[in-house]
Order: C-alpha cells, then sequence, then structure tokens
C-alpha cells in the first residue's frame, strides 16, 4: 500500500499539482477576470433582468438577425457580472458568426464593452481540466488518469495512515524528512473531505470520456448517442437542429415573459433568456431562472416565441440526476457566499500544498540512499521547478496582463505564453543550481512577483489598492491583497530556508 | 503491505497491469451490469453506472495491491470479471 501511495502520488504529482493550483484559482475565476480588465466601470449601473434582455435583443437583432438562436445573460452576481448575450448561426448560413466566448455589452450603453483581450481568470479555470497546448480531449484524458491515481492516493494515504487522528496533531517543526511528513499528513487530513470530494466528482464531470463504455451500453454507441447523454447529465440545452417552421411571424414581447418568470423565482434570479427560431412561427423561449444552490438546480421554463404564452416547465428531477447535479455542485461551488467561498479556497490551497508536500516528502526520504542518481536529480529539479516555479508562472500570467500593450495582436494567447515560458525557465533555473540554492532563490522570486504585483497595478492602472480600498470594491482591492500575502508568506519560507542553510550548509 | 521494502519486480509489473486495465474492465463490467438492473429510463440507469464506477475502480485497484499471492490476485480478478461480465451480457436490453 505504501508502495502504492508513493509512485501514485510521485508520477501524477506534477500534473495534480498544475490542477490543483489553476482549479484553486478558478474558484475566483471571475474575480480574476475583473482584475485583468482594470478597463471595467469601478461601479456597473444596475439594470434590471427586463431592460438587460431589451439591450441584449435590440443588439442580437441588429449583429445578428439570421441566428438560429439567441442568448441573453444578463448581469447577474458573480458568474456573470456582465451582460452578455450569444448566438448561433446554422454553419450553411454565411451569416456572422459569434465571437468565441460571446459579447459582452456595457450595461451603460448596450454596446460591446472595449475591454482589453485576455484569457483571465477563465483561462486558469479552464486549464484544471483540459490543460494547455494540447487538443481537448488529450488534456481531459491525462487530468482524468491523474485524477484516479489521486483517488488511490487519498485512500491508501488513510489506509498507510494508521495513527491517522493522532499523527493530525503532531507536528515536529525542524525535523527535516519528519516534518514534511507531519506537513503532508495535516494538510491532506485536515482538508480530507475536499480532498475526496473535489476528486471524486471531477472524474464525474468528464465521466462520459473515460467510462464511455458504461453510457453505451444504455445509449448505444456513437458520438450523437453520447452527445444525448451529456445534455441530460448536465441539463444543457441543445443546439437547434432545424430552422424552425419557415413561416415568418414577429417575436413577442420578452418584458412580461421576463416579469412572470421574476415573479415565480424572484427579483433578479433570471439566470439567462434563450431565443429559438426568432422571428420564426416556431419560435420558443426559453428561460432559467433560480439561485446557485448546493444541487445545482435551475428552473427552466418555456414560453412560445409568437404568442408568449406559457408552455411547460421542468419535470421534477430523479434520484441519480439529483445524485449527479449535487457532486457537480460541490465541485463547482458556484453556491458559495464570500465566506464559503474562501473556505473553498483555502482548502484548494491545502490540497496543493498536500500534493506539494508529497513530492517534496519523495526527495527528503530518498536524498541520503540515492541522493546522487539521475532519477533523484530529475525529481527534485520538477519539484522546485513545480512547486515554487508554477505559483510564479502563475505571477508572471499577471505581470503579463499589465505589461503587454492593451491593443497587441493575440494579447491573450501571450499573456499564456508568458506563463509557461516562465514555468519552462524555472524548470531550467532548477536544473542547473544547485538544489537548495534553487529552492530558496525561487522563493525570493516568488515572493517579489507577489508582493510587487499590487506595485506594477499601480503603477500602470488605476485600480490599485489607494483607489480600490476606500470605495470598498472588495473584488479589486482582495485580488491585491491577497497576492500581497502571498508575497508575504514566500517572503517567510525564503528566509527559514535560508537560515536553516546557514545553520547547515549544504 | 508487509514490512520488506519492496522493489520494482515482475509482481509488481503484474499488479500494476492488473489493476490499471483489469481494474477499469472490472469497473465497467459491474458498472454495465448495475445499469442493466436498474429500472428504465435509461438516463438513471446509465448515470448510477457512472456514478459507482469509478468507486468500483478505486476497490478492484487497492485490492489488487492488497491480495498476497499474485496467482490468487490474477485468479480473482479475471475470474470475477469474467462472471460480472458474462452476467451482464445475459440481462442486456435491446437498445
Amino acid at each position: 500500500m505504501t508502495w502504492l501511495h508513493t509512485w501514485c502520488g510521485l508520477l501524477a504529482g506534477w500534473v495534480l499539482y498544475f490542477v490543483f493550483l489553476t482549479g484553486t484559482a478558478g474558484y475566483f475565476d471571475t474575480e480574476i477576470d475583473r482584475w485583468m480588465q482594470p478597463e471595467r466601470p469601478l461601479a456597473v449601473k444596475a439594470i434590471s433582468a427586463s431592460e438587460a434582455t431589451a439591450q441584449g435583443l435590440r443588439f442580437l437583432q441588429r449583429e445578428a438577425p439570421s441566428a438560429t438562436q439567441w442568448l441573453i445573460y444578463p448581469p447577474n452576481g458573480r458568474e456573470h457580472p456582465d451582460l452578455r448575450v450569444y448566438w448561433y448561426v446554422d454553419p450553411a448560413d454565411g451569416a456572422r458568426r459569434m465571437p468565441p466566448g460571446g459579447v459582452t455589452l456595457e450595461s451603460s450603453t448596450g454596446e460591446p464593452a472595449a475591454y482589453r483581450e485576455t484569457g483571465g481568470g477563465y483561462l486558469l479555470y479552464r486549464m484544471h481540466y483540459r490543460l494547455h497546448y494540447m487538443p481537448n480531449i488529450a488534456g481531459r484524458w491525462i487530468v482524468g488518469i491523474c485524477s484516479m491515481a489521486m483517488l488511490v492516493g487519498i485512500v491508501t494515504g488513510v489506509i498507510v495512515h494508521r495513527r491517522i487522528f493522532r499523527d493530525f496533531f503532531t507536528f515536529r517543526a525542524a525535523r527535516g524528512q519528519r516534518s514534511w511528513l507531519d506537513a503532508h499528513a495535516m494538510v491532506a487530513v485536515l482538508a480530507l473531505p475536499f480532498h475526496l470530494m473535489i476528486t471524486y466528482s471531477g472524474l464525474v464531470f468528464i465521466a462520459y470520456i473515460y467510462v464511455l463504455p458504461v453510457i453505451s451500453a444504455s445509449y448505444g454507441a456513437g458520438d450523437a448517442n453520447t452527445r444525448q447523454f451529456i445534455r441530460e447529465m448536465l441539463s444543457e440545452i441543445s443546439r437547434p437542429t432545424g430552422r424552425g417552421a419557415g413561416v415568418a411571424a414577429p417575436l413577442t414581447e420578452l418584458a412580461p415573459i421576463v416579469h412572470a418568470v421574476e415573479k415565480r423565482w424572484g427579483q433578479g434570479q433570471v439566470r439567462f433568456i434563450e431565443i429559438r427560431y426568432p422571428g420564426d412561427a416556431d419560435a420558443r423561449v426559453v428561460v432559467k431562472a433560480g439561485p446557485e444552490t448546493a444541487s445545482r438546480y435551475h428552473g427552466t421554463e418555456i414560453f412560445d416565441g409568437v404568442t408568449g404564452a406559457f408552455l411547460s416547465a421542468d419535470p421534477p428531477r430523479s434520484a441519480p440526476k439529483v445524485a449527479v447535479d449535487t457532486m457537480l455542485a460541490l465541485h463547482e461551488g458556484l453556491f458559495a457566499g464570500p465566506a464559503l467561498r474562501w473556505l473553498y479556497f483555502l482548502s484548494g490551497v491545502m490540497g496543493t500544498a498536500m500534493v506539494g508536500t508529497g513530492l517534496v516528502l519523495w526527495t527528503a526520504k530518498r536524498r541520503d540512499k540515492i541522493g546522487d542518481r539521475y532519477g533523484f536529480r530529475l525529481v527534485e529539479c520538477l519539484n522546485v521547478g513545480t512547486v515554487v516555479g508554477l505559483p510564479i508562472a502563475v505571477a508572471a500570467y499577471f505581470w503579463a496582463n499589465r505589461l503587454i500593450p492593451a491593443a497587441m495582436a493575440d494579447r491573450a494567447a501571450w499573456e499564456a505564453h508568458v506563463l509557461f515560458i516562465t514555468w519552462s525557465v524555472l524548470l531550467l533555473h532548477a536544473a542547473l543550481r544547485p538544489p537548495r540554492r534553487a529552492w530558496i532563490e525561487q522563493f525570493w522570486i516568488a515572493a517579489a512577483a507577489y508582493a510587487l504585483l499590487p506595485v506594477l497595478n499601480a503603477l500602470t492602472t488605476d485600480r490599485h489598492l489607494g483607489q480600490t480600498l476606500p470605495v470598498g470594491d472588495w473584488v479589486l482591492a482582495g485580488f491585491d491583497l491577497t497576492t500581497l500575502a502571498f508575497g508575504l508568506a514566500f517572503t517567510a519560507a525564503a528566509a527559514v530556508l535560508n537560515r536553516a542553510k546557514q545553520a547547515r550548509p549544504a | 503491505m508487509g514490512a520488506r521494502a519492496p522493489r520494482f519486480s515482475l509482481a509488481i509489473a503484474h499488479r500494476i497491469v492488473a489493476a490499471v486495465l483489469g481494474g477499469y474492465a472490472f469497473a465497467v463490467a459491474l458498472s454495465i451490469l448495475l445499469s442493466y438492473r436498474m429500472a428504465p429510463p435509461r438516463f438513471e440507469a446509465a448515470m448510477t453506472g457512472v456514478l459507482l464506477s469509478f468507486f468500483f475502480y478505486l476497490l478492484a485497484i487497492v485490492w489488487v495491491f492488497a491480495v498476497r499471492s499474485v496467482r490468487l490476485m490474477w485468479a480473482g480478478m479475471l475470474g470475477v470479471t469474467l462472471v460480472v461480465a458474462l452476467a451482464a451480457w445475459c440481462v442486456r436490453p435491446d437498445i
């Protein structure tokens, strides 16, 4: 069992560290989005769902008149802070295609917002399940295999650790290998329910790739059948397949529909409005509404797109559907308010730390025995360059956001390139420097990269702490304060390591 | 699980293959059997199987590394997977 724990952890460790780190950042994805687009107004003009719908509709009628599907997301809480519209054009139609990610409209004007192009927090979030620079499917397979190794690692970790409860209260500081073991056990046990939940639900999220045969056994083989299952599992709305009745008919007024839905679900509870076959006699208006909950439930209401008559609402959910909805909701944590969101973030940090300490523990245990072997050296380089190097690379991603000219072509892609170039350079640095020096130097780089981010922000934008704190903008101020805190933590780590080195030169 | 430090050996290679491939086959077969035994509709049947499949896979992997003898491990892994797969084949519905 120890063997299984060690090798599952080591071989999947670096990928898992990347997944945990980017996924943890993903819990603040829209907050990071906002920081990475400093052009956004400090205070957004609040508009009602029906006003937002009218603005979105006006834009879509002008820009995408021949689309078979329009989607309007009114500004709504942290997940959808902006008014955003999407549309779908039948591929056979030569009409204007939607830019990926839809179009963000400024709620004061109803016109497209001119924010800088950025991957934002969304890109970090997306990397945690499909990595980067590779086909979607390949990334998901790698993450899936490593997640399964993680699940095995968690369970074997508990089995190996017979004195798990007592050891949890044990921390032997400054004892080398024992300290790493204690730290590893502590972060693992402290957030054990989170680690188990996040790993298992992560596998379920993309199960339609991993255990495809189980789905095919009931749905039949082939892409179309699999897609049907995915739609049912994720309660996705399918794309329109036809072109409607082919008879023109004016679209119904949307305001009464929005009002009717808000009356049932409450003010500000409209998630999005979908208009299918706009301008056709078969038009439908689909409204998703309801609060984010721990079981991912939103009501779907369907209206006739010509008469505006109410047609149908959701059928009740079955037990397996509620089970999977709950798992996915717990994984995403969209329902979490500020306090719970921070708890999610801290649990994610502990997951990252669990993987990181495990990786370091592998080398601490073996340094005396095989410290001069090539394999050992390789693990050590990957450890330094990833455990500290990756956080630095993420900081570099933020630096790139401020330093790459706002109007440069492909700037969003270059932000990501900077992340991976930095990571590569730090892996190289770890290979060229003596191990202990490499740790200390990279901790100092990390300290500077994070602690100076608020300074860079102040030099390049007017969305700095001097502005955001007085107006109480806790999203923007929170970003700067968090990076400052990480900067201090890395400084402390560097200082401690430095002192240890002077006491006992490597 | 003993006190001796296991080194990479043929026995370990056997267990890795059995855990990764055998465990997957076992987990998928058992999940399919379970979904066939569920009442329709098909979404609930397939979803139940999917939700439990990773748990079955996990059990199989841990078991493969917990059993003392490699011979017993293979016999158990192949035997049980075969029986489960056969059972699933016998109760398959028409789709």
